[in-house]
């Protein structure tokens, strides 16, 4: 049986097949993850298969292409930002702090300038090559509320995620370090990534509750297609000319992070006047996590394909 | 420039082990900081066993072939009794002639505690680079070893009531899933028989980063005799039997010489359970963690030194044979 081919014919399936797989079991059958040991350690581990992830991704960028990963991921995470910032400043000069359709401008801008870097990095291994997944060292500061803090003005200097920073670049620094020292090592990590894909996507699908869509309701769905479609087909465009240059890439960050579920709790207690928005933004934070991991691997392999027929 | 890191790994007797564990334990001693920065580093590099574990399993039971799934559970059962067998003999050998107390600050239930109780995870990457697939899946039923269950029962501080049943479960889980993702596509199969290497380094590294070296000293020469201990009986006893066991010559039994890093739980689950044992416990897991960072260390080695000790043999038998002939 061909299972792993047929998975791999599906647009993005690698990531999102595994990824829904994971979010229906925890939906459904939540307590079937949780039976301990090394089924649990395995089924929730992403952080750990994400940093096996990068170490692999790492070891695959060379020696004299260091400052490409750097260049292209202050690229992405500076059109994320500035698209999320727009969009929330747009609406917030348009409609008010109430929004629209049950849209805040606060919770726009949660959603909006934050990116699930495992999905990013996933795709780009698929799609793209070792400096892009590599991107992922500079995009994964927008991985936690502090862009969110800064576009809501609700931050000083002082709280640089330096730390959360470092701790995404080890990974990748070890994998390149490994990686250009020895050859043979190059070649192993490199085999072992399609491998780790899958699982992560299955950790990471395996902390989604798929009633939260429904929870959220319609203002939780257009959040998740905003965000797909603005950053994720805006992130495609503006990459591309920016880097004059035409691949899908750019399409990779048009995701929203679980992390991001947590962001408004975190700028409501930075900032009391936005605390009545916190708690309806975390719900629609939530579904659009779901639904842009869903759509955004769609997104940008049908995108490869239309960018390969062209 | 180029460093053959790979090529090392492989020159060394169970480098691909030894070595990533070592540097995980000299960083975790010196440099414990380091791995707790937080996010993906800390979730590899500190926190990922039982995540790399589990990814690990997945790699062996798709090894294992359906046609060759009653091997690993005749090996797994053979090594977990032979274990069970020499620990409990030692435990209760040593009350018998020295008491309560023990011998050299070693007490009977410590004994007990660290040699009934083996690495799965040690064992299964040695199984992986010295014996077959079944070997490896022999960790399935090993795994019953790998927590408090068998030395309570060896106590008999609980009854046979408390099975860990989840806990076996969970370990099978992997395994089952590999086997049968395995089985049906080949192209899986492929797959992770190319990422095992990858995971053993990670998996070693990680539980050489749970590991102290302060712990070893601060134990004392207790530890070390207890670990040698765990290392010659339940080391190369059982392989010996083992090896009579299955008529055949294999280093891998001496796979299970060690002992894991949950043991060093064990004494103070004890304890809770009968409070006469309470005083020594905080001493026994001392001696237990310092037994696990030694064998974890040298039982590799010993495995790869026993593996080219056999392999050295048969060659020479091979070539008698030959002049035999000739």
């Amino acid at each position: 049986m061909k299972i792993l081919k047929t998975i791999q014919r599906i647009p993005g399936g690698l990531m999102a097949v595994p990824l829904l797989i994971g979010a229906f079991i925890n939906t459904v059958f939540p307590q079937s993850l949780q039976i301990g040991g090394f089924t649990t350690g395995l089924f929730t581990g992403s952080s750990a298969l994400m940093g096996l992830f990068l170490v692999c991704s790492g070891a695959s960028i060379r020696f004299n292409q260091v400052g490409i990963p750097l260049y292209k991921g202050a690229a992405l995470t500076f059109i994320k930002f500035v698209l999320g910032v727009l969009v929330g400043w747009g609406v917030q000069m348009i409609f008010g702090r109430e929004g629209v359709l049950g849209l805040t401008p606060f919770v726009l801008i949660a959603a909006l300038t934050n990116s699930n870097g495992a999905i990013y990095s996933t795709l780009a291994s698929q799609y793209g090559d070792a400096t892009d997944v590599g991107a992922i060292s500079i995009l994964s500061l927008n991985d936690g509320p502090f862009f969110t803090m800064i576009a809501l003005g609700a931050t000083g200097l002082a709280d640089i995620p330096l730390m959360s920073l470092v701790a995404a670049i080890v990974p990748i620094l070890v994998g390149f370090i490994l990686g250009n020292l020895d050859d043979d090592i190059r070649k192993l990590l490199e085999s072992g990534v399609t491998m780790v894909i899958p699982f992560c996507a299955f950790a990471l699908g395996a902390s989604m509750n798929l009633v939260t869509i429904l929870q959220a309701g319609f203002s939780g769905i257009l959040l998740g297609l905003l965000v797909v479609i603005i950053t994720g087909l805006g992130g495609f465009l503006i990459y591309n000319i920016l880097l004059r240059r035409k691949g899908c890439i750019g399409a990779a960050i048009g995701t929203t992070a679980g992390n991001a579920i947590a962001t408004p709790a975190a700028v409501a207690a930075a900032d009391v006047s936005l605390a009545p928005f916190a708690a309806a933004a975390s719900t629609q934070i939530a579904a659009a996590v779901i639904i842009t991991a869903l759509l955004c691997p769609l997104l940008v392999a049908v995108l490869n394909k239309y960018r390969v027929k062209v | 420039m180029q460093v053959k890191v790979v090529k090392l790994f492989n020159r060394i007797p169970g480098g691909i082990m030894v070595i990533p564990l070592l540097v995980g334990a000299v960083i975790n001693t010196f440099f414990p900081a380091v791995l707790n920065i937080g996010g993906f580093t800390t979730g590899l590099l500190k926190s990922g066993t039982s995540c790399l574990m589990g990814l690990f399993l997945i790699c062996c039971g798709s090894s294992i072939s359906i046609k060759q799934v009653g091997a690993p559970l005749y090996k797994g059962t053979i090594l977990t009794v032979l274990k069970f067998v020499v620990g409990v003999a030692i435990g209760w050998g040593v009350q018998k002639v020295f008491g309560e107390a023990g011998i050299f600050g070693i007490t009977p239930v410590v004994l007990i505690a660290v040699i009934t109780n083996s690495s799965g995870s040690i064992y299964a990457t040695l199984a992986a680079r010295f014996g077959d697939a079944t070997d490896v899946g022999a960790v399935s039923v090993l795994s019953i070893n790998d927590g408090p269950f068998l030395t309570m029962v060896a106590l008999g501080a609980t009854g046979m009531a408390d099975i860990p049943f989840m806990a076996l479960l969970a370990t099978l889980m992997p395994i089952i899933i590999g086997f049968v993702w395995g089985n049906l596509d080949e192209d899986f199969k492929d797959l992770c028989s190319k990422a095992l290497p990858l995971v053993i380094i990670f998996l070693s590294f990680v539980l050489g980063a749970g590991m102290s070296f302060f712990t070893v000293i601060e134990a004392g020469i207790s530890g070390v005799i207890l670990g040698a201990v765990v290392l010659i009986f339940s080391g190369l006893l059982v392989n010996f039997i083992y090896c009579l066991i299955l008529r055949k010559k294999t280093a891998v039994g001496a796979a299970v010489g060690t002992a894991a890093g949950n043991s060093v739980a064990t004494p103070a689950a004890i304890a809770a359970v009968d409070s006469t044992f309470a005083p020594h416990a905080d001493m026994a897991t001392a001696q237990c963690s310092a037994a696990c960072v030694m064998t974890a260390i040298l039982c590799p080695i010993m495995v790869a030194f026993l593996d080219r000790l056999i392999k050295q043999k048969d060659k020479k038998l091979a070539s008698v044979t030959e002049n035999a002939e000739a």
